[in-house]
């Protein structure tokens, strides 16, 4: 691709991340519903009602705030979320995550976690045996081309994807993974440990970050067995997402000095 | 006693040293997975409060300004470990459950706060209204989330099965969230979100403010 359309692809998404978001996710999630209609649906329905009415109350008393941007931790939920879930969990554990991950800090790209990631997390917490799944191939798959087109428009950081790759590689002692193992990574590192407000935004701050990812999944996934743990997955996520902003003040802090040092 | 009244009423809700100062937070979150274990602890906190509100307030004056914080620790240190003691003979195992959390009253921040902030200038009476007011305040708080943790997380109520449980053939599918430590800083968070909600002149000033895209700041 010529430069100039990838610049021109970065300042859309700019402006409509929300939906280049949404379009990155809609192949796998119709994937699922014409595979596993029975649960997709009432999934869908329930996780997308009770974002939608956290959005909405939300907007409706602060006077601000896209409210479409819940839907993409809506769908993360249908499409990571255990298919023995009932649809009442999911919103449950949705509408708690969107609250107390985001909501209360002012909505989206307030707050510093992956709501996709808390939402998946809060499930496993309040439903023990409801851990995250890795979704059936097809489904991954058809997650891949909107993983690049993310990347491509800068609403993932590719430094994390990069690094959190290389950080898994490094724990497992880059044993041959293949398609089993690449790919379940591959899409939990764009779609949640990239998130574009949970991840840090210092370039430093993002290699720290991936392989921080990257090493904890490798870390908290050993004792699963050997496919790959996506519930693991979203943990590692979540605990070095709370690092985030500690790296990127550090980042920050590194560079001021310097910047100190060399002007005198 | 109507002009002394407001010692009592006040730390309940308006000035409650949990939702207003965030005091106790640690033991309030360690004791709430069931309500019997949080009546216990409030009910020690009011014992030792009270006491030794009343204890330091009479001897206000006797007090050399020096070693003032080692002797209200002394005092404090002295009728937690009755309480303990107390505890251990006559409701055994309740106080295997709270383990640890009586003998930390001596570290729980609202004990000593209250001893130096109110009873060290204060004649007795007074202080111990205030002292009783600050340990209600701090019981409301446990109580309210420890049945909130314990109802949600379990179906039952003091151990008494409340709510039909789905292995039982009934609805509740238990939360197992609430009976997890970070539940209880929710449930905390949310009660003085709601507090400060209705009494917006508790609301801190913000640190920074939203620059709209004209740049003007909005609040």
């Amino acid at each position: 691709m010529r430069d100039g359309s990838v610049t021109a692809l970065r300042k859309r998404a700019a402006r409509d991340a929300t939906a280049l978001r949404l379009i990155a996710l809609a192949p796998p999630a119709v994937i699922l519903f014409l595979r596993a209609p029975g649960t997709a649906w009432p999934h869908a329905l329930a996780v997308v009602t009770a974002a939608l009415a956290c959005a909405l109350i939300f907007a409706e008393l602060r006077g601000r705030g896209p409210i479409f941007e819940v839907l993409v931790p809506a769908l993360l939920m249908v499409l990571f979320a255990p298919p023995e879930a009932a649809p009442w969990q999911l919103a449950l554990a949705l509408s708690l995550a969107l609250v107390l991950g985001a909501l209360v800090f002012g909505g989206a790209g307030f707050g510093f976690l992956s709501t996709g990631a808390l939402a998946l997390a809060l499930l496993a917490f309040s439903f023990p045996p409801l851990a995250a799944v890795v979704p059936e191939t097809p489904v991954l798959w058809a997650a891949l081309p909107g993983g690049a087109l993310l990347l491509l428009a800068g609403l993932a950081p590719w430094r994390v994807v990069l690094a959190g790759a290389a950080g898994f590689a490094l724990a497992t002692g880059a044993g041959g993974s293949g398609f089993a193992q690449g790919a379940p990574l591959a899409v939990l590192l764009v779609y949640f440990a990239a998130d574009p407000f949970g991840a840090p935004v210092t370039g430093p701050g993002q290699w720290l970050s991936g392989l921080m990812v990257g090493g904890l999944i490798a870390l908290l996934g050993a004792a699963g067995g050997p496919g790959f743990d996506m519930s693991a997955g979203v943990f590692a996520v979540l605990l070095a997402g709370l690092f985030a902003p500690l790296i990127d003040a550090g980042v920050i802090a590194v560079a001021d000095w310097r910047e100190g040092v060399s002007h005198g | 006693m109507i002009r002394l009244s407001h010692h009592l009423t006040d730390p309940l809700i308006r000035s409650n040293p949990v939702t207003l100062q965030i005091l106790g937070i640690c033991s309030a979150l360690a004791v709430t997975t069931a309500l019997a274990t949080a009546l216990t602890m409030a009910a020690a906190l009011i014992f030792v409060l009270c006491a030794s509100a009343a204890i330091i307030s009479a001897i206000r004056r006797h007090i050399p300004h020096a070693i003032r914080l080692i002797l209200q620790i002394t005092i404090i240190a002295t009728l937690v470990i009755v309480t303990d003691e107390v505890l251990r003979a006559y409701a055994f195992e309740i106080s295997q459950r709270l383990s640890i959390f009586v003998g930390l009253i001596v570290t729980n921040c609202i004990v000593l706060g209250r001893a130096e902030g109110f009873a060290m200038h204060h004649p007795v009476g007074p202080s111990i209204l205030d002292a009783l007011g600050n340990a209600l305040g701090y019981g409301l708080v446990l109580v309210v989330v420890a049945t909130i943790r314990e109802l949600l997380g379990t179906g039952r109520l003091l151990g008494i099965p409340m709510l039909p449980l789905t292995e039982q053939g009934g609805w509740f599918e238990p939360l197992r969230l609430m009976q997890l430590a970070p539940s209880a800083f929710f449930i905390i968070g949310l009660m003085i979100w709601a507090i400060r909600t209705a009494r917006p002149e508790q609301v801190e000033r913000p640190e920074h403010r939203l620059l709209s895209r004209q740049g003007e700041a909005r609040p």
